[in-house]
Order: C-alpha cells, then structure tokens, then sequence
C-alpha cells in the first residue's frame, strides 16, 4: 500500500517533468546556428573545442545576468563554440568568484566581474580574503552604468545642479543610496568630499530598488543610482536627473549634462560590468577571448539591443579595464573608513 | 487592446503550455520547504529565455503565484511551511490534519488561494496605475509602523503562555540584527564570522524552527514509526481519488461563510503586495491577526480553525498581483519575487512604466488576463492532485522523516548558495525542538525575525528623513497617524476586553 | 518529612538567557552609538521577561518542593528527548556530510541510516526511498533548474 501510494506521487512527479521537457525549449546558448564561421584564422592553439562556461555570481535575472545573456550569442558567433550561462550566486558574488579563481586557466571557464561590488569581498577586512585583482585575467568591459544624481520631477528648489549645490549649502538635503558599502554610497561620499560645504544626509536602502520609491513619493531629495535604474522614468518625466557621472554625455539621457562638464573636476564612475578568467592562461588563449568579445562587444546588434533596454555599453579592453578597476581600487582604498571597512 | 485579443493571444500553445510548466513546477518549488517563490522564479528563468515575451511572462507571474499557493500544502499537512508566505497557515492547517481533517483544510486553502490571487489579478488589470499613486505614499515612516502594528501579533498569538512568548519574540528580533546594519555599515553579533554579515536570513531560521523541530517532535514516538503517522480517524486513506476530490471542494455553504473573510483577507494582502518593502511573509500575519479579531471564536485560533487558513492564504496569494502593480507601472518591485520577474521583463524588452500599458498593451494585456487564469486554473489543479498529496499523512515516520530532512537541507542551502544556512537552520531546528518542549513558542520568533529588519530600517531611514523633528514628521504624515492609531487600538483591545470582563464579572 | 528539593526548568532555562543576555549587552557597548540602539532595545525587553520569568520558576519550584504531589515540573525527560537528540545527532553528521562529501553520496548514507534507526527493516522500503528521492532531487535540481546542491 505504501510502495503504491509513493509511486503514485513519484508517477505524478515525473508527469510534471514531461510536461515540462515538451513546454520549454531549454537553454538559451545553445543557439549554434553558425559554428565553425571564425575557427582558427591567427592562431597556432586550437580552442574553443568545446563549450564554454560562463559563471554568473549573481542570481538569474539578475541585471549584470541579462547583460551577459544578451552579449553571450554574439560571442559564440565569433568564437564557433556554444557558451553555457551557470547562475552561482551567494556571498556577494564570491561564491562564483572563489570557484573561478580557482578553477584551470584554460580559457574553458570564465566569468562575469561585476565593479565595484567585487572590492567589498577582499578589502572588506571583515570577509577576510586575499583572493583578488592579481588571480585573475582580465578580458574585456561590456557595460558601464554610469552614477547619475537623480532629483524629484516636481522639485522647485532648485533646477539644475549648481542651483542644488547652492540651495544645500544652507539647507539640508536628503540623499538615498542603496546601502553603507554600495556603489551608490561611495558616489555620494566622493560627492561630499568634492564639495564639503554641503548638506547632505544619507538614507540608505537595502537596494536601489528600495530608494527609488522614496524619491518617486517625494519622501527624500536625491537619488544617487545608475543610468540604467531611472533611465525611462527620466524619459517620462517621472523623474529628472540633475548631472551623470560619465566623460560624455549618455546616449540614454542626452539631455543631462556630465558632472565634469558642470564642474571641471573630474568624477567618473559607475557600475562596470566586465569579463574575466583565472590567472596563468595561456596567451595565445587569452588573445583569442579577447578578440572574441571585442568584436561581439562592438557589434552594432548587441549594442542595439542593449541601448534599447538602457544599459550602456562601455567596451574597454583587457588593459584599460585593468587599469581602471586599479585606480578604483586605490579610491575606495581610501575610502574604506566611511565604508565601514576597518 | 480588446479583451478577444487579448484571450486569442493566449490560446496559443506556446503561451498555454507555459502557462501550465508555470503552475506545475511554481506549485512544486513551493511545495519543498523553504524555496518559495523568489527562487522558483529565478531558478526557472532560464526556461523562459527561448519564449515569446508574453508566453515568458505570463510563465513567471504564474510561477510565483502558484509557489505561494504550493506552500500551503505542506504547510497544513507537516507543520513545514513550503514558502515564508505560508508560515501562518502551518497555525491551524497541521491542527487539523492531526484532526483528521487535512484533505479539508487543503480544499479552504485552494479556495482561499484562488480567491486572493483573482482578486489580485482583477485589481492589476482594472486599477493599476492609480493603486501605484497609493504605492508611493507609503515610505519609512510608514513600513517601521506596519512592522510595529505586525508585532503586536505576537501578543495574540501566545496567550496561553505570554511571557514566554514575548520573550520569544524579543529574542528574535535580536536575531534580525545580526550582520551588517544598512544605515552605518556597522557588524554586530557576527563574532567574526564573514558568513554572518548579511545576517541571519528567514528561510534558515522557518526551516528550523517549523520543520526541523516537526521532525524532532515526530522522533520522539519512534516505537511507532512505522506506522501511519496519523490515527486515519475518517478513513479518508482509504477512499477513492474522486471521493476525495469530492471532499476537499469546500461546500457552497462554507464557501460563503469565508468570503468576507478571503476578501478582507485579500484586500490587506494586496495592500501590503502593493509596497515596496512588504511581501507575503507580513501579509499573511496581518491578515491572520485581522480573522481572529474579527472572529466570534477567536478561541479556535491556533487549535485549528479554518477561518485562519483562509485569511493567511487568501492574503500571501493576493500579494502577487498586488507587488506587479508598481512593478508594471513603475518599475519598483514590490516583492522579492518581483524583483526577479522584473529581470524577466527586461530581457523580453518590456520597458516597466506607464508606457507599458499604451505601447505594449498586446503584450502586457494577455500576461495580466493570462496570470488572472492561471489563479483559477492552479486551483483546480491543486484540487485534482490534493488527495494523493494528503496521502502524505499515511507514510510512516521512517520514511517520511529522513525526505524531510533532506528537502529542507537543500531548501535551506539553495536560496543562498551558502552552506552556513543549513547550520543556522539546524541551530535553530534544536533551538525551536527545546522550545515547543518548554512552554515556549517559536512562532515568534519567526514572526520576529521578519518584522524586526523592517521595523529598524524603517526607523532609522525616517529619522534622517525626519531632519530632527521625529514627532512632528510622524504626525504631518496622513497614513502614519492612521497606523498609530490602528496599533494603539490592537494594544489597548485585550486591556479593554479584561476591563470589560471584569464589570461583567461585578455585575454577576 | 524531609522535603526534596524541586527546581523547575525555567529557573535554569532563565538564568542561563539572563547570562547570553549580559554577553551580548557587552557586546552592544563596542558598537557605534546608532547601530547598537536597537539591539539593546530588544535586548532590554527580553531581559525583563526573563526576570520575570526566573520569578515564576522560583515560585513554581517553591511549590513544587512543599507539594511532593505537585506534577507541573515539566523538566525534559530523558526518555521522550533521547530519539530526538540522536536523531538530530545523525542530521548533524548529514550537514557535515553534505560539505565533504557532496549531497548526493551523503545523502545516499543518509537516508538508510535514519531509516535504520527508526527499525525500519523492509530492505525494498530503504532502498525505494533512497533512490526515490535521490532521482527526484537530481531530476528536479540538476536536470531541471540547474540548481547549485551542496
């Protein structure tokens, strides 16, 4: 009797998964369509020969994840080879970290670099690790999102940035980021030491999905977030946008001046999405890769695709990458005490 | 964009067939303990990759719909709440299934579930965008209030042994501050430990305390495990699959007599779908709390009353719809789960916003018809697989104790990836066994833990927000003052109601 | 009539809090002013209702000692905790298991041995079981969802 009713509910299970194996068409990346188009022009190795893994460290759906979804295809046209997308997300991305940098140089495991939030896991004392920088190699940058300062749409205060900072010198303003260790919060931070005679105060949220009803509801002044967490409600009119932390203006907002434009200091940032691998590849591999997702970065497609979900690609390479996140970190390295990293 | 349209749109196979992979593998996450909706959606996100976007969408609003509704089923009939949405149904659902009366308790469950999830859907679909505007009136101030107002639950909840169930409930919220405190960056309690720092999550401690410790309390009867794990009282083992059907569909008498309360119910949930900082796992106390006020007898609270089941079903179901409200119109998820769908929609180029509802009406129009169907349709289903599911009581604790363990070991790890929570979960799966056997109870705790982070954050935010003058910023704000209000009343109630009885008392 | 005498569980349950209570208010003090407000605040409750709580255990046992009769000393007894305990032992080694071995051949050993110490000798029932959930968790997590396992 037991035995009947468990196979009954193992029947009833295994019901569910045929159902589902017809319903769904399964994995996205195996698109393979053209293979074999750009194999072996410059090269003495022979990879890929097989499939790629890229690791996600954060959860799917995830915004750093449908980048790297949507930019996948196109580099599997140019490499020849199919790339499997793995979600490992935990312990703020170094779950998925920690495996890769450990994992053979190959060039057969690669992974998603999310900047900044890759700082907290080794300068963050707390997290004691010393896995860093140095145990990876960099391939290229997909996206930049830029910082952008974000204001309520019916604001009569004031009207563009200067007007603000003159308004906050003698009122004080309320200013939201997404937590004391975010990206967000490093802005507001630099912000304040550029201009000391301000008045800010920071609320912080759990995410910047959590602020953004704060300014929306008029419960706070400012919103410092990226380009791509506002964008549309700029366009509606839902929001307004008082400067962007990038060197040009943003194709996304073209009506929002740069903060070194206003200012001539010199402030960019934002949130950077890249690619890497573990360190002690073979060049010739590591070239190879490069190339790939030059390329596929550069592709007006994949750019197009992108802009319309406004998230801004950025490509660097493999070394202007590098040196970025390195002046980066030397940033927060002296931010560390408003971060709470000591 | 007509309604024909918009039905045509989804009697595509494409979009049905995903609809169904929807409810079916939604209602199996969400019937494994602890991975609830948040997971179920993103763990099935890659299948939605290859699908037209509406197919997709309406695949993962069903998803999460059908998780939460999933959670109730072992929720009543192992005291192993499936999602954090279902823990106040484990209250009274598993009273009743040791009653005898599990296969009922499902049925109110489905009807409750359905009614709070179409009630939803009919929402989202009608009034949208102005229910958005209500979204944005609630902000700091007002979430520390409401998880204020939801801890006084705990004073209703423990009136058997109140101390012990305060002292509980304090005890949690001490363990929603561990880790690291979002407004200063400041580690406490983590001794240390980098594992820590994002605190102590409440799917490890609800496994613990609800299913682990079940499972040490099954133990304890070990001459008899392998038997039957309950007395088969009415013999409902026995009978056919479709007198079972037959059985758990609620009587059109019963029906009605729960209809005030499912959509009262459903009204607070979707309230609380509706704001951003807010999701089933509140609703479904809130809502609770609301039936046994309202109730003539209270007293059955807890000892197994379907009223209760009802209102904690009908409101964690209807939190679905409402948190795809300011997620559709502006961008804001309203849940965990949103949050996720909400990488969905990004991916199949839907832009969140109002243009939404004006340049992609033949997309957006089909997934909220088709999540209004699924509500009805997984309620059906549910119904249809109930009797085998029920089955469950009658496997012995031999077999059944070690498939629980080991599902909640992976409920616990997968939701973070984190082996960590697995000890915490077992810590806690000690702690809640010890409790349950001292007179204490670890519901608060659980009720505690959810609250607590909300209630510190939302008080901290609003003392910025305040710029100095808390008292006067509290008292500008329309809907904080209503809250105020309505916790002063649930406070000083049980004090009037003594007063009360005691003049009664004189008079007699 | 010597009286023997009685301490009721909450006394020590109580008194043991009482003392985690004062470690974790030390804690507290090294914090900033701000982060430790709320902490302290729960803290401060839960301590009251401790003391309260050591109050009645301290009646209770006083009663309990003059009424040899007296049944409401609900220690933990042995007898009923000790299967529980065991089995929360084996769950332990499981975790432990699970982090060395890999889920799939800790559970493999896992589920017998539970099964095993519950008397269960139908060797078609252990079997059934072990595969049982083993195929539905690989067919659901791996196959299905690609799920990360321990």
């Amino acid at each position: 009797m037991k035995r009947t009713r468990l196979i009954a509910l193992l029947l009833l299970l295994v019901m569910c998964f045929s159902l589902t194996a017809c319903g769904d068409k399964q994995t996205p990346s195996t698109s393979g369509s053209s293979s074999q188009v750009s194999s072996s022009t410059d090269g003495d190795v022979d990879f890929p020969t097989k499939t790629i893994t890229l690791v996600i460290p954060w959860a799917a759906g995830s915004s750093g994840d449908n980048g790297a979804r949507i930019l996948m295809p196109f580099v599997e046209k140019e490499l020849g080879t199919s790339i499997a997308v793995v979600n490992n997300p935990g312990a703020s991305g170094w779950l998925g970290w920690d495996e890769v940098a450990a994992a053979d140089p190959d060039g057969y495991t690669i992974s998603l670099l999310t900047l900044p939030s890759f700082y907290g896991g080794y300068m963050n004392p707390a997290n004691n690790r010393t896995t860093n920088l140095d145990d990876f190699q960099m391939i290229a940058n997909q996206v930049s999102d830029w910082a952008v300062l974000y204001f309520q749409a019916g604001e009569t205060r004031f009207t563009d940035f200067n007007s603000m900072l003159e308004y906050a010198k003698d009122h004080e303003l309320i200013i939201g980021a997404s937590g004391v260790d975010s990206d967000d919060n490093m802005m507001v931070e630099r912000l304040k030491k550029l201009h000391p005679d301000i008045k800010l105060s920071t609320v912080q949220g759990k995410s910047s999905g959590e602020v953004k009803p704060m300014l929306l509801g008029g419960h706070i002044d400012l919103w410092m977030a990226n380009v791509g967490d506002g964008a549309t409600q700029v366009k509606n009119g839902e929001l307004g946008a008082l400067c962007v932390f990038s060197n040009e203006r943003c194709d996304m907002i073209p009506d929002v001046p740069t903060y070194n434009e206003l200012t001539g200091n010199n402030l960019v940032a934002g949130s950077d999405r890249g690619y890497f691998m573990p360190a002690g590849g073979d060049p010739a591999v590591v070239k190879k890769l490069q190339d790939a997702f030059e390329k596929a970065i550069n592709d007006p497609e994949h750019i197009a695709a992108m802009t319309e979900l406004g998230i801004n690609v950025n490509y660097m390479n493999a070394d202007d990458l590098l040196a970025y996140a390195k002046d980066t970190e030397k940033v927060i390295e002296e931010l560390k005490p408003v971060l709470g990293w000591n | 964009m007509s309604f024909a349209n918009a039905i045509m749109t989804l009697m595509q196979p494409e979009v049905f067939l995903a609809m169904m992979v929807g409810i079916l593998g939604g209602m199996i996450i969400g019937i494994l303990p602890g991975l609830g909706g948040t997971i179920a959606a993103a763990l099935m996100m890659p299948l939605t990759y290859s699908l037209s976007p509406t197919a997709a969408l309406v695949m993962l609003t069903t998803i999460y719909t059908s998780a939460v509704y999933g959670g109730s089923f072992t929720a009543i009939l192992l005291h192993t709440p499936g999602t954090t949405a279902s823990a106040a149904t484990a209250l009274d659902g598993y009273e009743l299934t040791k009653q005898g009366k599990g296969l009922e308790s499902l049925g109110v469950a489905s009807f409750a579930s359905v009614v709070g999830g179409l009630f939803s859907a009919i929402m989202l679909l009608m009034i949208a965008p102005s229910l958005s505007k209500v979204a944005l009136m609630f902000s700091s101030p007002e979430y520390f209030l409401i998880a204020i107002f939801g801890l006084t639950i705990i004073g209703s909840l423990v009136k058997d042994a109140p101390i012990k169930g305060l002292a509980a409930g304090a005890f949690g919220l001490l363990i929603s501050t561990v880790g690291m405190d979002a407004m200063t960056g400041q580690l406490r309690f983590t001794f240390g430990k980098a594992w820590l720092h994002s605190g102590i999550t409440i799917v490890p401690t609800m496994i613990g305390l609800f299913a682990i410790s079940q499972v040490l309390i099954l133990a304890e009867n070990w001459a008899h495990a392998n038997e039957q794990m309950f007395e088969d009282t009415d013999g409902n083992l026995k009978e056919s699959w479709w007198t079972s059907v037959k059985r758990m569909v609620p009587s059109g008498k019963m029906m009605l007599k729960l209809l005030p309360n499912a959509i009262r119910s459903a009204v607070a949930g979707l309230l609380i779908g509706i704001m951003p900082g807010a999701g089933g796992d509140v609703a479904c106390w809130v809502s609770y709390d609301m039936a046994k006020r309202a109730s003539k007898t209270p007293e059955e609270f807890g000892k197994g009353s379907y009223a209760g089941i009802c209102a904690s079903e009908a409101a964690n179901n209807a939190v679905t719809g409402g948190s795809f409200i300011p997620l559709f119109t502006l961008g804001v998820p309203g849940s965990s789960t949103a949050a996720v769908i909400l990488g969905g929609m990004m991916i199949h180029g839907l832009i969140p916003g109002n243009s939404l509802f004006t340049d992609q009406a033949d997309k957006v129009y089909p997934i909220m018809i088709g999540f209004m169907i699924a509500n009805v349709l997984m309620g059906i289903i549910g119904v249809l697989i109930g009797p085998t599911l029920t089955r469950l009581a009658g496997v012995p604790i031999s077999s059944l104790a070690p498939i629980l363990i080991v599902l909640c070991m992976i409920g616990a790890y997968t939701t973070n990836g984190n082996i960590y929570d697995v000890y915490i979960a077992l810590a806690f799966g000690i702690v809640g066994y010890l409790m349950r056997r001292t007179g204490f109870t670890p519901t608060p705790i659980v009720l505690a833990v959810i609250l607590g982070g909300m209630a510190e954050n939302g008080f901290s935010q609003s003392l910025i927000m305040a710029r100095g003058n808390v008292v006067g910023y509290y008292m500008s704000r329309p809907i904080s003052c209503v809250l105020i209000v309505l916790t002063l009343a649930a406070l000083l109630w049980p004090i009037y109601q003594w007063i009360r009885g005691k003049l009664k008392a004189k008079k007699a | 009539m010597k009286k023997k005498l009685v301490i009721h569980q909450d006394v020590y349950i109580s008194v043991l809090l009482l003392v985690l209570s004062a470690y974790l208010w030390y804690l507290t003090t090294k914090m900033m002013p701000d982060a430790a407000r709320f902490p302290r605040l729960a803290l401060g409750v839960f301590v009251i209702l401790m003391v309260w709580t050591l109050i009645s255990g301290i009646r209770k046992s006083i009663a309990a000692t003059n009424d040899p009769e007296h049944k409401d000393v609900r220690l933990l007894k042995w007898e009923q905790n000790k299967m529980p305990f065991a089995l929360f032992g084996i769950t332990v080694l499981y975790a432990i298991g699970l982090n060395y071995l890999g889920f799939f051949i800790a559970t493999a050993v896992f589920i017998p041995v539970v099964m095993l110490f519950f008397r269960c000798h139908n060797w078609k029932l252990i079997v059934g079981v072990t595969v049982g959930t083993l195929v539905f968790v690989y067919l659901m997590f791996v196959v299905f969802l690609k799920a990360a396992l321990p």
